[in-house]
């Protein structure tokens, strides 16, 4: 069955349900995923699916789901299974409507079509990523590579209908000289041909290089120079806190901080749906709200939260296009840039650490932003503006709000980051926080 | 299961399709799981969830390469994706340089479920979201003098069914419903504002099984009795200990403890390091059975067969027929956990651990139900002879490092113990430590053993996977306990 068959069978079908809102929001995607280890392929994987994702709303009662059965038969019996679901919800007192359409959206800025899903352009990244890592004194090297071609279709009981395509490569690289001697690199690109997997290769063979033979860091406080991929992980927290949802969740650390400082002054931190030269981007929400840029820190100040309709009819305020119909969350997060080489940022710490990677960030109260994680990857002592030792074994512990205020400064130069620790992408700078807490095992 | 019976041609013409191509070997995977779902927040619904995902996976090994697919589009294009799959798999042969193989292992032929008394189909919206304004009513209710400004509530009722053929000649079908219950609330003290699950550590209530579970979940006793007890310790003191002390860890902690620090480290594909760019590696080698790794009082086991966990499954995503497995036998290494790519090489049987969590993931190895084995004491005895220690029983915060060494665990249900009984709660110890000192340091379990639910994530994409983490209370002698600052 085609795709305009399937929206049609939909469409008629919750037409005659006679609901006061309801959405269709067709998803197809394909995705080729290389893993690799040991300087060799493990395993690719050939992904095509089709989902229908449906929101119904009646009498101020609302139900929602995803279906990737396709038949006709299955198709229509799973809107009236989700049609009685709905009747069989209870009244919500912040119902609100879907929007009013239709609107005018801008193009999605990732759009390159012609050059997606070109298997023979991904194994030569992960073969240049591999023999780049090795070239610079790995002794072995393993990742993974994702290239992905979305597609959507909304419709709306509102006057909506569109569609939008979205390309997402990813090329995550680990190189190891030793067990616990490793560097991370990373390239993100809605363009496999801006996919820089040599550079990948050798900033994760480097880092491998440089990190053998670890010493045990003292406990204590440091000033920290945290690489894009840290600091992109301490950021898509703000991103979390500054949905609605996680203030009416109570596990937001920006609770009741609108318009108050939050950071230090050097930072402002952005969602938009459509950045240009972005990896994930969105012209419209699953309501279907044009996307837009928010403002979440500016300098320093609390702004905003992310909104969909309904949690903004409830803020009394407008959607900020970040629907989920369950809960607003960001597409794509920009953090300001700061004046700084990643130099400048190394020179300005006397006694410090320098820490490239992170994983596993858990929270003790998430309220109030209170978390470890745990550096991996290369990480090093910076004495006098210079890296010295490798180190390894250290967790940070703190909190976030803290840290937001303990910024120093930040680098000009950003990247994008997503991977498994980061799944949704945030362009980051380096930046340098004072007095972080510095955790280790006994 | 009938209704999976239709699947039967697709599935073995997807074989006979893939034969033609002189394959090694494989398989294909119907895989369906429709979830209902009801979510309470602040007392208002969210919007009920329905999910019906399902489609066929498809993995085969060709010249050494192995290779996965899927798609839940079931037509002609079926033959295509195969069709393109098979030339992926000729072109990567560029960057293969060890030929993967699987263990040989017997054919199956069965039908196997989850027991499901009270069938989930029958379970309506309403229902659930009756459960949940009880549970509701219980948090508004409670009087204390910490307020609960925000509750989400969540009840999750599913069914997982599977189709399996390889060309091994296994056939096996499969269903396993499963009811889980989670919670985040937070609590307001003096305008300090916590945030914290029931159960405790982003944990949930769950079981396989039909809608007779929600009953053993006792939510009507369990969840006055946990706002009572987050009351106590988001009012109580951090307390500050110079020297080493020894430790009782409840079953949630000791239970995770033997999922990060033994399950993880135990996977075959870690120690090989097919995960080590994303979920990290492991302390291990990979002929390391045999090696004393804790005390002679260390006793995991990961068992998919126990009825009515979350991790239940007779035959896993390889075809292979579960069983219990002996991870650690007296502080020994007994077993790793294997699928069919690792077991072939060190010439061994795979011990079935080989999961995939939905149509369109890869199987990977993952844990089932992982524990430590329960001892032979009551808590009180633990306690006896410490005169001067901490009762650690749940958690909020924990992690530990990609190659499962140094761990951390913070408390949040916690007692001071004093002359051999508990004392007052104190707020947020730390434990930090190696997992070889954890092993090393216990000297007593309790007959007590508990589980929790969880989900385990590992693998590129994502898979979450439904396991129990379990223990008994577990005594450790002479740590270093920090404070959360």
């Amino acid at each position: 069955m085609n795709i305009d068959n399937i929206l049609s069978i939909v469409d008629t079908k919750i037409s005659s349900l006679n609901c006061d809102d309801y959405s269709l929001l067709l998803g197809k995607e394909h995705e080729d995923l290389i893993r690799f280890s040991n300087n060799s392929i493990d395993v690719f994987d050939n992904i095509e699916n089709i989902s229908i994702s449906i929101y119904l709303g009646k009498d101020k009662k609302r139900a929602g789901g995803v279906l990737y059965n396709l038949d006709e038969n299955s198709i229509l019996k799973y809107i009236d299974s989700l049609f009685q679901f709905c009747n069989d919800s209870p009244i919500n007192n912040d119902y609100t409507n879907l929007p009013t359409g239709p609107f005018n959206y801008s193009p999605n800025r990732s759009i390159d079509i012609d050059e997606v899903n070109n298997y023979e352009s991904i194994i030569d990244h992960v073969e240049n990523s591999i023999n780049s890592g090795l070239q610079s004194g790995a002794s072995r090297v393993c990742g993974s590579f994702t290239s992905t071609k979305s597609e959507i279709f909304l419709k709306t009981s509102t006057g909506i209908e569109s569609h939008d395509d979205s390309f997402t490569n990813l090329l995550n690289i680990r190189a190891f000289t030793e067990s616990k001697s490793s560097g991370h690199g990373i390239s993100c690109s809605a363009s496999i041909n801006d996919i820089d997997s040599e550079n990948a290769g050798l900033i994760a063979g480097d880092y491998a290089k440089l990190s053998i033979n670890p010493k045990l860091c003292e406990p204590g406080k440091y000033d920290i120079l945290f690489a894009p991929t840290v600091a992109a992980d301490i950021f898509q927290f703000v991103g979390h806190a500054a949905s609605a949802d996680s203030i009416d969740s109570g596990d937001s650390f920006f609770t009741d901080k609108i318009n108050l400082q939050v950071s230090s002054e050097n930072l402002s931190i952005s969602d938009i749906g459509n950045p240009e030269g972005g990896i994930y981007n969105r012209i419209f929400d699953d309501e279907g709200i044009p996307t837009q840029s928010t403002n979440i820190i500016e300098n320093g100040i609390l702004k905003n939260y992310l909104h969909n309709m309904t949690t903004a009819n409830k803020y009394g305020v407008k959607s900020t296009g970040n629907a989920g119909i369950i809960a607003p969350s960001y597409w794509n997060l920009e953090v300001s840039s700061g004046f700084l080489t990643v130099e400048e940022q190394l020179s300005s710490i006397d006694d410090g650490l320098l820490i490239t990677n992170n994983w596993y960030t858990r929270f003790q109260n998430p309220a109030a932003g209170s978390y470890s994680t745990v550096p991996r990857d290369a990480c090093f002592i910076i004495n006098n503006g210079k890296i010295t030792t490798p180190i390894h074994g250290i967790r940070i512990s703190d909190e976030i709000p803290r840290q937001l205020s303990n910024i120093d400064s930040l680098s000009k130069i950003r990247n994008w980051i997503s991977w498994w620790e980061v799944e949704i992408p945030v362009l980051s700078p380096s930046i340098v926080v004072k007095d972080v807490p510095i955790t280790r095992s006994t | 299961m009938n209704s999976l019976s239709k699947y039967e041609d697709v599935l073995y013409s997807i074989l006979k399709k893939l034969e033609t191509f002189n394959v090694e070997y494989a398989e294909a995977r119907f895989h369906s799981i429709k979830e209902l779902a009801a979510i309470l927040q602040n007392g208002e619904p969210k919007p009920t969830i329905s999910i019906e995902k399902q489609g066929i996976g498809i993995r085969l090994i060709y010249d050494g390469v192995l290779v996965f697919a899927s798609t839940n589009m079931f037509d002609d294009s079926i033959n295509e994706l195969i069709e393109k799959t098979i030339m992926k798999a000729k072109s990567s042969k560029k960057i293969s340089k060890s030929q993967i193989k699987f263990s040989p292992e017997k054919s199956n032929k069965k039908e196997w479920s989850a027991i499901e008394k009270d069938n989930l189909k029958n379970i309506h919206v309403d229902d659930m979201i009756s459960v949940l304004k009880e549970v509701d009513g219980y948090i508004t209710s409670f009087n204390s003098d910490i307020s609960l400004p925000n509750r989400t509530l969540i009840l999750d009722n599913s069914v997982e069914e599977k189709f399996y053929v390889n060309t091994d000649g296994t056939h096996l079908l499969s269903s396993v419903p499963r009811v889980s219950f989670h919670s985040q609330i937070t609590a307001n003290y003096n305008g300090q504002l916590s945030s914290f699950s029931i159960p405790a550590g982003y944990a949930g209530l769950g079981r396989s099984g039909g809608w007779e579970v929600i009953k053993t979940f006792d939510l009507s006793n369990y969840v006055p009795k946990q706002l009572v007890i987050a009351s106590n310790s988001i009012k109580s003191k951090s307390e500050k200990f110079d020297e080493d002390i020894d430790v009782i860890v409840g079953p949630d902690i000791a239970g995770l403890v033997a999922h990060e620090s033994c399950g993880h480290p135990f996977e075959a594909d870690r120690i090989l390091g097919r995960e080590a760019a994303q979920a990290g590696e492991s302390y291990l080698d990979f002929d390391c059975n045999g090696t004393q790794i804790g005390s002679k009082e260390v006793y995991v086991s990961d068992d998919p067969t126990i009825p009515g966990s979350m991790g239940f499954y007779l035959f896993d995503d390889e075809g292979v027929e579960s069983k219990k497995r002996q991870l650690i036998t007296a502080g020994v290494i007994t077993d790793l956990l294997h699928n069919r790519e690792t077991s072939y090489k060190i010439n061994l049987h795979s011990n079935a651990a080989s999961r995939s969590t939905e149509f369109d993931k890869e199987p990977i190895i993952r844990m089932s139900n992982t524990f430590i084995e329960p001892g032979d004491y009551e808590l009180d005895e633990l306690l006896t002879d410490i005169k001067n220690g901490v009762y650690i029983k749940n958690f909020m915060e924990w992690n530990i490092d990609d190659r499962r060494e140094n761990q951390r665990y913070v408390g949040f249900e916690a007692y001071k113990i004093k002359n051999g009984e508990l004392d007052i709660n104190i707020k947020s110890p730390v434990l930090e430590l190696t997992s070889k000192k954890f092993w090393s340091s216990v000297d007593a379990r309790s007959k007590n053993l508990n589980f929790k639910a969880a989900n385990c994530g590992k693998g590129i994409p994502m898979q979450g996977a439904p396991v129990w983490t379990g223990a008994p209370d577990v005594r450790l002698r002479n740590l270093r306990v920090g404070t959360r600052t």
